[in-house]
């Protein structure tokens, strides 16, 4: 499988929010690292073909995504950033609402939230309502639904926005192992959260993607502009501060 | 996938609470009429209240007549006559009119110009009774004197005229005389519909934009099913929502009625509330109408507000745009210049609805020698408004921004 982002354009207006991005994805995880407002939300948005593109065009296997329609949000699971749960829904009612919305039969999409919801932590809650949780409950939640039809293609916009310390951990996990079968696009401001499990990093800035590549890639570009001092303990979070510093 | 949408409207608690208000606003109603319906009984010299007076009022028509007929009316009006009294005095409406009840009003309408919002009681008093009372002969010269008067915003055309004086020379003669006081009562109670159209109005409003508000829409959209299946669902929750309510409603409102009443009146003739209207319908078809015009403008509102909710996606101002559409047009004055602003005012939820007057206006739509009613001409703009709606409903909500 491969989805191919070609030249990809956004603009509102007089501003351009994603800038003639091209890239091709194949199965693996990729991290989209930028500070607020680089991009990485309406990129994310583009791919999942809820917001125009004002030129160039997505590809899955050479058929563009907008024409595929159905067929392409049938592969796709999506956690978009912030958003809007249902109260008065409990977690089991939601996961059952999504399931209904990407075609799932009953029967099958019961035994799968069910699953889903152990999965991420959720099982003793299944029949609390959604006001009840707390922020991190909600983005797991959230995670659990975009896997219901386990997509082929699955983007997560700031998946560990409230998540705790140990949550992010067993995420981390979850995801490593969900790329290796299918593309896996987050999106995040944090450096840790894509450092580990990324098999290939976008520094985002300004829509355009500023530097990309594995994090040895991205190593060995550091340390080829970096100053001795600055070499001598190279991580990923000093590469960003490269990067981003003065925004 | 029906049910988790009508989830989230029943699980709001503004929703509830308007639907609630909306069927107490009726109980209120119901009970005020049923309870105020008063009847003068002369041996006691009293009014009778209540489920009383309309037993009362059916014994005083079945004494009456069951049949208008000519001799019934010569005699009647000869006898009003025979007084020699001003029918507007005080002593006339309790030696004359209070006795007869509804029959002298009915009468006295029949007499009385169609220009008049009033009815004019001494017209009895002017009738020539040589050749009878010619009841109906007045009706249709009633009718045809309007059809050729000269209007300020514009005159019937020949093919207008002509439709009209057909349609009023088939009515059925002579009415059927009975009490209509129960129907009446429950024709009354279709104002009600207005409340419940503000209770559609508030439902249908967050529908799509509350979607767009919680951030929910960007979910959703990315879903197999989130681009078509999703919107005809949502539309459907609403619609049936709206038919539902609005019958729960109707329900309300007739069944304490019936309950306490009963159906007197169903079957007569609508010309009862006005001689001149020109459909052989009965009293309670009208009223199965005038639900159905309610019914077909609640789920038009609704349509249009989707669409307003999916395309604005905001909830508040979706809110404003239905009860602005339900408010305004009541206080939009009719022109006395311009017949096409008339046309078109006639048009408003709030003045296509009350088929009682929509059937006695002779109002009508013509182009050329093709001329449609009023009613039907409702029918139409209705359900063209609600399939543009529809249309525009899917691709407000799926529009990319």
């Amino acid at each position: 499988m491969e989805l191919m982002i070609d030249r990809v354009t956004k603009q509102y207006k007089n501003k351009i929010a994603v800038d003639r991005l091209s890239a091709t994805l194949q199965e693996g995880v990729y991290g989209l690292l930028g500070a607020n407002g680089a991009g990485k939300t309406t990129l994310m948005r583009m791919i999942c073909g809820i917001a125009e593109i004002s030129s160039g065009e997505i590809r899955l296997d050479g058929e563009e995504i907008g024409v595929m329609g159905g067929r392409y949000r049938d592969l796709l699971g999506y956690l978009p950033q912030d958003f809007g749960y249902y109260p008065n829904f409990t977690a089991m009612e939601f996961m059952l609402y999504i399931a209904s919305l990407k075609g799932l039969d009953r029967g099958y999409a019961k035994d799968r939230s069910r699953q889903l919801l152990q999965k991420v932590g959720l099982a003793d809650e299944m029949r609390h309502k959604i006001k009840t949780f707390s922020g991190g409950m909600r983005q797991r939640l959230g995670i659990a639904q975009a896997l219901l039809n386990d997509p082929k293609i699955l983007i997560l916009d700031e998946p560990t926005a409230g998540l705790d310390p140990k949550e992010r951990v067993r995420f981390r996990d979850m995801i490593a192992e969900l790329g290796k079968e299918r593309i896996v696009i987050l999106s995040t401001h944090i450096v840790s959260d894509v450092e580990e499990i990324a098999d290939w990093i976008f520094l985002m800035k300004q829509g355009q993607f500023i530097a990309q590549g594995t994090l040895g890639d991205l190593k060995t570009h550091y340390l080829e502009v970096a100053s001795d001092a600055e070499k001598e303990k190279f991580n990923l979070e000093k590469l960003y501060l490269f990067y981003f510093s003065g925004e | 996938m029906m049910r988790y949408e009508w989830k989230k409207i029943f699980e709001s608690r503004l929703n509830v609470a308007a639907m609630l208000l909306g069927y107490l606003l009726i109980g209120i109603v119901v009970y005020s009429y049923v309870s105020q319906e008063y009847f003068y009984q002369a041996e006691t010299d009293s009014n009778i209240e209540g489920p009383v007076a309309y037993r009362m009022k059916q014994e005083l028509a079945e004494q009456q007549t069951d049949v208008i007929t000519e001799e019934y009316m010569t005699e009647l009006i000869r006898d009003i006559q025979s007084y020699g009294m001003d029918l507007e005095s005080d002593e006339a409406y309790v030696q004359i009119i209070r006795p007869l009840d509804d029959m002298f009003y009915f009468i006295a309408k029949n007499y009385t110009d169609m220009r008049s919002d009033i009815i004019d009681r001494n017209a009895l008093m002017r009738v020539d009774l040589q050749e009878g009372a010619r009841f109906y002969e007045q009706r249709m010269k009633k009718i045809t004197d309007y059809l050729n008067l000269d209007f300020s915003f514009g005159n019937y055309t020949e093919a207008e005229k002509a439709y009209w004086i057909d349609k009023a020379k088939q009515t059925n003669v002579p009415f059927h005389w009975g009490v209509k006081a129960v129907m009446s009562n429950v024709w009354e109670l279709t104002f009600a519909g207005l409340y419940l159209w503000f209770v559609i109005v508030i439902c249908a409003s967050s529908v799509f934009s509350s979607e767009y508000e919680s951030g929910a829409a960007y979910l959703l959209l990315t879903t197999k099913y989130g681009k078509d299946r999703l919107v005809w669902t949502k539309i459907g929750a609403v619609v049936l929502f709206a038919v539902g309510y609005l019958t729960v409603g109707a329900l309300l409102a007739v069944v304490p009625n019936i309950f306490v009443l009963g159906l007197a009146g169903t079957d007569l003739p609508v010309q009862l509330w006005d001689s001149v209207i020109p459909y052989n319908i009965t009293i309670g078809q009208t009223c199965l109408g005038a639900f159905g015009l309610i019914v077909l403008i609640g789920i038009t509102i609704a349509l249009v507000l989707l669409c307003c909710s999916a395309r604005l996606r905001s909830s508040l101002a979706t809110l404003v745009i239905g009860t602005a559409l339900i408010i305004a047009p009541a206080f939009f004055p009719m022109s006395k210049k311009s017949g096409l602003w008339n046309h078109i005012n006639y048009l408003f939820p709030v003045r296509a609805f009350n088929l009682k007057e929509m059937m006695g206006s002779y109002v009508s739509y013509a182009a050329g020698n093709v001329v449609i009613s009023h009613t039907a001409m409702v029918v139409v703009v209705y359900t063209v408004i609600s399939v543009a709606a529809l249309l525009l409903i899917r691709r407000g909500f799926v529009k990319m921004r």
